[in-house]
């Protein structure tokens, strides 16, 4: 069966690269018994790994065999080993369709089966795996162990893998020798001693042969080796030779390699080159600073214009090449750490030359004798104009847009010794200003030169001295003796007309009163406060225009100071760079950490600079005219003691700026410090105010006089025209129609208080005569906020006037009077008019007797007596008003007259019964008396 | 009687001087002209007691804040007035407050919180909660009120009596004489 196999092997398989693997010696099972195939499971030798089934005839001459079919395992599909009981060598194999088999033997079959099962189980996928039916479990679990190498016979080869590589088939050559060796020896087997010793003689014999051989062929092999090592020698010539021919090469290889490397350095070298080169170049041109710049920087006179202009631009070149952002690193270039100090050094330098040169063109400007310019104004209200200032220093503005970036400190130290410097020159310039707007004030109030000049000493020391006590008595006695003065001129009754000189020397005598006088009259000044401020009311004419000449000069003053705050506002804001555009510069660190940019965050920030600016701006302005405020309230104060009235005035004028001043620039310095003013003066104002009403509250009425109309009705009557004169278009108007409405309210009420007081005149009279003097005022002047006091007033002067008349008229003709009483009774009672004759009271008779007691002369005589009291009642001047009251007199006589007549006429028909005086006789009587007085 | 130094701070046209107006003299003032500084007395009766309120009306327009100082060393009690249109107006009395705080040098002062023009609904702003809240941080009262409509008018001065009252209980009675120059 191993013959056979391995015939198989040799023949049929070797040369298809396959390996036999399991053979089993079949015939046909039912067919003829002959056993004339074999079926072969083989393997190819080659991958991709694929597993036939062949069925192999053996040829009846020769020993050749011949493949007659071939399957594919994965073409079988069931394997049937009918073996369920017993045990049979038929088996079934089913490809396209069955083959009945029958092995040989049943170890044979077994054996086939087994690998066939084996061959399945390793090649081919699972699911297509044949079935294997009526096989003994045994053989199949045998197989999977992998027991078989050792179980299997010798000569089978091992179903393992490793076992199928080490059989070796043996050549042909070795077969057929060994084939003839053994045919030779045909005694081998009969006798195996017999043969090992013929084959260790032939052994013996061939290798002495070969000995023999080896020997004989020594000479040939000499000389081979001769030829061999001259070829050696040839060769190793030939690779020396190459050899050298190889260094030599190599070596230009290398070259070469050398070569071209150092041609990438130089290019690279190169193009660093130009790169450095350029880098410098740029460098060297931003941090160049020509020599003329360094010069100018060094030594280039500021005061003349060409100079600051050469440093004007070698600044901005510096500060150009100090701003140049270097890339890291390159500073510590020595060069360029040279310049940088070179720069700085020259940074420091200029500053200080700069900033010194400033500070004594400052000094300069600050220390300016004010003298030569106080001689030229003191008569003229000017503050000397700081143009000629500005100009000169203006050219320096971009060198100090320079500084302030350069050199923050020495920035600030500049603003400071500049608002240091100039506010000494505005304090002295203003100061004197000031000092001339109060003599101003003095002489025109008016005031005697003396007086005046020492008021002028007292204001100016007091200038120097803020507020002393100095100031407030001399001030006082000023005030005072002002007031004295008036109430002497009133005593003399001729105040208005009083000359100058007539003044003097009145003056020269009160003078010398004052003193002495001084206390007393400050204690009675409350009480004289009414009479006084009434006098300086009613003074009249020139005082009125004085009051005029006062706002104006007051509008002069401030029309004065304005436009110097404000070019000197324009100047700082030009020349120190005050703006929002270098605000950043100005508040370090502040903004930047906040930094955000949304809109929103932008706006705010930009708002807060501009804060930050107006903030600046106004602390330098304070700085520098710290003066003006204290001297302007100063001059507010004076204003007010030299006559209360003239608050009016002020707020008029301070209220016009403010507003103006408003719409400029809310936050400004000037806004700030006139609105700080405008208050000062509202206080004074309603002082003024909350003091007139004081005075109204507490008038008193003399004991003897005649009451007439009130003084402070005069006097309110006065203020209204006054205030009115001032206030006609200002913005300020509800403050003094404030001011009116409480003090109307009080004069009402003063009215009605001094009206009971009164003694001699009856209350009535004072009354409807001062709501008379009230109602032609207010009429006249037209103040629509008092319209509705207007009204109040008319209709009490009318009841007053009322009152008045029937109190004082009463009935004239009493009898008269009672008796046509007794009529209307009568015919209220229902008896018709002409029947009332017919009763005894009241007939005829009683009628005539009545009449003929008023005879015309008595009527003339009591309307005399009467109009002698009212006369005497009302005041002396009040002519008008006494003509008023005779003409309502008369009414109401002629009324009375009619009604009688009417009733007379009704009662009496054709009685002929009439007064015995007609109503022209009434008319008569009553335009004789009038034109009698 | 006890006299109380009340004074009314805010923005301009919030209508301090409406309040203090319509408190004082019990008229509504349609015209708007900037104030500058008035002063009122008025003589009420509040918890059980006469007082005479003393009452600064303030300006409100940033020119005059310089003197803000001298009013807030003298006030006794504040009104801090916004507008509900406005809200510029509440924003800016923070600072107010804070300046009160400063001046007076301390951490409580008599204060209220009003909201002035609640009869402009429609317009309106800043709502009630943000004034609420704002209040309540501060410590203060706080109302909303109109002088157009008189609502809440008088209550805000009482509440200020009410809490100075609190703060300094009212000293032996002096017998000062009030200076009797009012103005009406």
């Amino acid at each position: 069966m191993a013959a056979i196999k391995h015939a198989l092997q040799r023949d049929v398989f070797t040369p298809n690269q396959e390996r036999l693997l399991g053979v089993v010696h079949v015939g046909k099972t039912g067919g003829k018994k002959k056993k004339s195939s074999f079926l072969c499971a083989s393997v190819t030798t080659e991958r991709p790994v694929e597993v036939y089934i062949s069925r192999i005839k053996r040829q009846e001459k020769g020993e050749t065999y011949k493949k007659q079919k071939t399957w594919q395992l994965k073409e079988l599909k069931i394997v049937n080993g009918k073996e369920s009981d017993k045990q049979t060598t038929d088996f079934d194999l089913q490809f396209d369709k069955n083959f009945k088999w029958s092995a040989s033997s049943v170890a044979e079959k077994h054996t086939f089966l087994a690998c066939l099962w084996k061959l399945c189980h390793r090649y081919l996928p699972r699911q297509s795996k044949p079935t294997f039916a009526n096989i003994p479990q045994s053989l199949l679990e045998v197989s999977v162990s992998g027991t078989e190498t050792s179980r299997g016979t010798s000569n089978l080869p091992g179903p393992d893998e490793d076992a199928l590589e080490d059989y070796q088939a043996l050549t042909d050559q070795e077969e057929t020798d060994l084939e003839r060796m053994i045919t030779e020896c045909e005694f081998a087997i009969s006798d195996a001693e017999a043969f090992s010793n013929s084959l260790s003689r032939d052994l013996s014999v061939l290798d002495g042969q070969n000995i023999h051989s080896i020997m004989g062929s020594e000479v040939q092999v000499n000389s081979l080796m001769l030829l061999l090592d001259n070829a050696l020698n040839e060769v190793s010539e030939i690779e020396a030779r190459l050899d050298d021919y190889d260094l030599m090469v190599g070596a230009i290889a290398s070259q070469m390699g050398q070569m071209k490397n150092q041609e990438s350095f130089i290019q690279i070298t190169n193009k660093n080159h130009s790169r450095l080169l350029e880098e410098l170049d740029k460098l060297v041109m931003q941090l160049d600073l020509s020599k003329g710049h360094v010069k100018a920087l060094r030594e280039a006179n500021l005061k003349h214009d060409s100079g600051i202009e050469a440093c004007t631009s070698a600044a901005e070149a510096l500060q150009q090449a100090m701003e140049v952002e270097l890339p890291k690193g390159l500073s510590k270039l020595q060069a360029v750490s040279d310049q940088q100090k070179l720069f700085d050094t020259l940074r420091q330098m200029f500053a200080k030359r700069l900033y010194e040169h400033l500070i004594t063109v400052f000094a300069k400007q600050g220390s300016e004798h004010p003298g030569s310019s106080l001689t030229k104004q003191t008569n003229e209200l000017k503050l000397p104009k700081h143009f000629p200032y500005h100009r000169d220093l203006l050219p320096y503005k971009q060198l100090i847009l320079w500084l302030k970036v350069a050199d923050k400190t020495k920035y600030t130290q500049l603003c400071t010794v500049y608002t240091q410097n100039l506010n000494k020159l505005y304090s002295q310039e203003i100061k004197d200003f000031l000092t001339t707007a109060k003599q101003r004030f003095i002489q025109q109030a008016n005031i005697d030169e003396d007086i005046g000049s020492a008021a002028l000493r007292a204001t100016s020391r007091s200038t120097l001295a803020l507020n002393t006590a100095a100031f407030d008595s001399q001030s006082r006695r000023l005030t005072l003796s002002k007031k004295l003065s008036s109430s002497i001129k009133n005593l003399s009754g001729s105040q208005q007309n009083l000359a100058v000189k007539e003044k003097k020397k009145l003056f020269g005598s009160t003078q010398s009163l004052v003193k002495p006088k001084s206390k007393k009259l400050r204690i009675g000044h409350k009480k004289r406060g009414l009479a006084a401020s009434r006098e300086s009311l009613a003074a009249s004419d020139f005082e009125l225009s004085d009051r005029e000449k006062f706002s104006s000069t007051f509008r002069e003053v401030l029309s004065e100071l304005e436009p110097t705050c404000q070019d000197e506002e324009r100047f700082l804001t030009k020349f120190f760079h005050l703006n929002v555009e270098s605000a950043d510069t100005m508040m370090p660190g502040g903004s930047d950490d906040e930094e955000d940019d949304t809109e929103q965050g932008v706006a705010s920030r930009k708002k807060y600079q501009e804060a930050q600016v107006t903030k600046d701006i106004r602390r330098m302005m304070t700085e520098i005219f710290s003066i003006v405020e204290p001297e302007l309230s100063q001059l507010v104060a004076f204003g007010e003691e030299l006559d209360p009235l003239n608050s009016l005035n002020m707020l008029v004028v301070i209220g016009q700026r403010v507003t103006q001043a408003q719409q400029d620039n809310d936050g400004s310095f000037l806004a700030k410090m006139l609105g700080n003013c405008l208050i000062e003066v509202k206080r004074n104002f309603d002082n003024f105010v909350r003091n007139k009403v004081d005075a109204v509250e507490d008038a008193h009425l003399g004991k003897n006089k005649k009451c007439g109309i009130l003084p402070f009705v005069q006097d309110f009557e006065d203020f209204v025209e006054l205030a009115e004169s001032i206030f006609r278009d200002s913005e300020r108007r509800t403050d003094i129609d404030k001011a009116y409405k409480s003090l109307i309210k009080s004069v009402f009420q003063a009215i009605e208080r001094v009206a009971g007081e009164s003694h001699k005149t009856p209350p009535e009279v004072v009354m409807f005569e001062n709501y008379h003097h009230l109602l032609n005022c207010l009429s006249s002047l037209k103040i629509a906020s008092l319209d509705q006091e207007k009204r109040d007033v008319k209709l009490r002067y009318n009841n007053y006037l009322d009152s008045y008349v029937t109190s004082m008229l009463g009935r004239p003709l009493e009898k008269l009077s009672n008796f046509f009483e007794g009529v209307e009774q009568v015919i209220e009672t229902g008896v018709r008019p002409e029947e009332v004759g017919f009763q005894l009271k009241f007939s005829k008779q009683e009628l005539r007797k009545c009449i003929k007691e008023y005879s015309g002369k008595d009527v003339k005589k009591g309307l005399e007596s009467l109009h002698h009291k009212i006369v005497k009642h009302t005041a002396e001047n009040e002519n008008r008003l006494q003509r008023v009251v005779w003409q309502h007199m008369q009414e109401e006589f002629i009324r009375q007259y009619k009604r009688f007549e009417d009733l007379i006429s009704k009662c009496y028909p054709e009685s002929h019964i009439s007064l015995e005086f007609t109503i022209e006789n009434v008319l008569q009587y009553f335009s004789d008396i009038a034109y009698s007085q | 009687m006890r006299e109380y130094k009340l004074v009314v701070l805010g923005s301009g046209g919030v209508g301090k001087s409406a309040l203090t107006v319509q408190f004082v003299q019990g008229i509504f003032v349609e015209k708007y002209d900037p104030t500058i500084e008035d002063s009122y007395r008025k003589q009420v009766e509040a918890e059980n007691q006469q007082c005479m309120l003393e009452i600064l009306d303030t300006a409100g327009t940033e020119q005059f804040t310089a003197m803000r100082d001298l009013y807030m060393k003298n006030g006794q009690g504040f009104v801090l007035v916004y507008s509900i249109t406005s809200q510029a107006s509440f924003n800016d009395l923070s600072d107010l407050r804070e300046q009160i705080l400063r001046v007076k040098d301390t951490d409580e002062v008599p204060m209220i919180l009003v909201g002035n023009k609640c009869d402009l609904e429609d317009e309106r702003i800043v709502t009630r909660e943000q004034g609420e809240q704002l209040a309540k941080e501060w410590r203060s009262s706080f109302l909303e009120t109109s002088a157009k409509s008189k609502i809440n008018v008088e209550n805000i001065f009482f509440d200020l009596v009410k809490q100075i009252n609190k703060k300094t209980p009212e000293p032996k009675r002096k017998k000062k004489k009030s200076s009797g120059c009012a103005l009406l």
